[in-house]
């Protein structure tokens, strides 16, 4: 259920990252949403899963991107099994190292599309190059905390817990509503 | 760090060729995943279009009476052009001149965006039902907007001008001066290739120059804001500024031959 749930989140990002995040972009770079629940995934959910989550994901990402091959089909899964191999050796519970591990991915991953780009005789400015390198991953890096906040509150229930209180309050609204409507 | 046994090693090369082998084949599934996710995409567009339309009232209220006041002028002026231009249909005639076949166009609405920083591309709302083919320029009213990449049969993806995998024959319109404009991912544009004695200058017009009849000739595409050397000495290059906000563009059309 839970994978399923973040199958869903990664469909639901894919339409933001095409949609509105536009709104939100800085020097006109966007964080990659997507990548970001590859971590997340990769760090929360089995190893099979992960993998495949991250696959949908790339193949999702290259579908509507400008690129002629599918690179992030190709990354997304490879950097799924290296946060995997990674989380066997070491303990990537703390936020900081999350945090660092999701900076270093967002980096690499921006380091080989750009110079996939440039490698295939692409004009692309040092420093136009420089500021979506660094300040996509950073925005990447600031998405995954939030994603990470709301997987734990996710978690620890408080989101059923807001559910279930917005309930009540409509239960009460309309035990009123039909308390104080006449009776025919 | 990692070790791997030999049967892993197997396993893990076989993975990679099986994600390299899905990658190559991503073009080809695209079109199929484009008519799926056209209607998802439509609703957060329209939600962002409400939302922006309640943000921004009083800045469009403003903008709307100014925009009055500037219909009015403006179709003053047209009353005084549309004698200009009887005159000229008249001199054209009598030269002779054969009259240029105007281009018919779609217009289709944006729904979607490019889902990474390192290309520039947008969704459209029509595709082959609505006559749109692969390789067709999408222009807007200001002037050249990008080309169509790929068609399917209710959605279509143009590639923009700023996408560096975009290259659009130009010519100065003072001087006639030729070159090759390419995006490169920033605001502006670049028009390489330019000899020493070219003859350009600050705020000079740039439009398509029609010479590969990708595009239709003379639609605006920018102006010049910056002349600069190349790094290799061997000519000079010019930054241009598009006329075309394609951060903001929301409708386009497309040009059918």
């Amino acid at each position: 259920m839970k994978n399923l749930a973040y199958a869903l989140y990664i469909v639901i990002s894919g339409i933001l990252q095409l949609t509105l995040l536009n709104y939100f972009s800085v020097f006109g770079v966007k964080p990659d949403l997507l990548l970001a629940l590859v971590i997340l995934v990769s760090l929360r959910s089995p190893a099979g899963w992960a993998v495949g989550l991250s696959l949908f994901a790339g193949i999702l990402k290259d579908i509507f991107s400008a690129s002629g091959f599918g690179i992030n089909t190709l990354l997304f899964p490879l950097w799924s099994i290296a946060i995997l191999n990674l989380n066997r050796k070491i303990n990537v519970e703390h936020d900081y190292l999350r945090l660092a591990l999701g900076f270093i991915i967002a980096f690499l991953q921006n380091m080989f599309c750009g110079l996939a780009l440039s490698y295939s005789g692409r004009f692309v400015p040092l420093g136009v190059f420089t500021r979506i390198l660094l300040l996509s991953s950073l925005y990447t890096t600031v998405t995954l905390f939030l994603f990470f906040r709301i997987d734990d509150a996710r978690k620890s229930g408080q989101f059923s817990r807001y559910f279930i209180s917005i309930r009540g309050w409509a239960k009460k609204k309309r035990s009123i509503f039909h308390k104080n409507t006449p009776q025919p | 760090m990692f070790k791997f046994k030999n049967k892993n090693l197997i396993r893990i090369v076989s993975f990679c060729c099986l994600l390299l082998f899905l990658s190559g084949l991503i073009p080809s599934v695209r079109h199929n995943y484009l008519n799926v996710l056209k209607y998802p995409l439509l609703l957060p567009g329209f939600i962002g279009s409400e939302i922006k339309g309640i943000i921004f009232y009083h800045r469009n209220f403003i903008r709307y009476q100014a925009q009055i006041n500037e219909i009015d002028t403006l179709t003053q002026r047209l009353n005084a052009l549309g004698e200009t231009a009887l005159e000229n249909a008249r001199l054209q005639g009598l030269l002779s001149f054969k009259d240029q076949q105007p281009y018919k166009t779609v217009a289709a609405r944006v729904v979607g965006r490019c889902p990474d920083s390192w290309g520039s591309c947008m969704i459209l709302d029509k595709g082959n039902r609505s006559g749109i083919k692969r390789g067709m320029p999408v222009i807007t009213p200001l002037g050249l907007a990008g080309r169509i990449t790929e068609v399917s049969a209710i959605a279509a993806k143009a590639i923009l001008i700023n996408d560096p995998n975009l290259n659009v024959s130009a010519i100065v319109q003072r001087s006639r001066q030729e070159g090759l404009i390419s995006g490169t991912l920033g605001n502006d544009l670049i028009m390489r290739y330019l000899p020493e004695e070219a003859d350009i200058k600050l705020q000079d017009v740039v439009l398509t120059s029609g010479l590969n009849r990708a595009y239709p000739k003379g639609q605006v595409i920018g102006t010049v804001v910056e002349i600069g050397q190349e790094f290799s000495g061997l000519g000079r290059y010019a930054l241009i500024k598009p006329a075309v906000c394609l951060s903001c563009v929301e409708e386009v059309l497309v040009v059918i031959p």
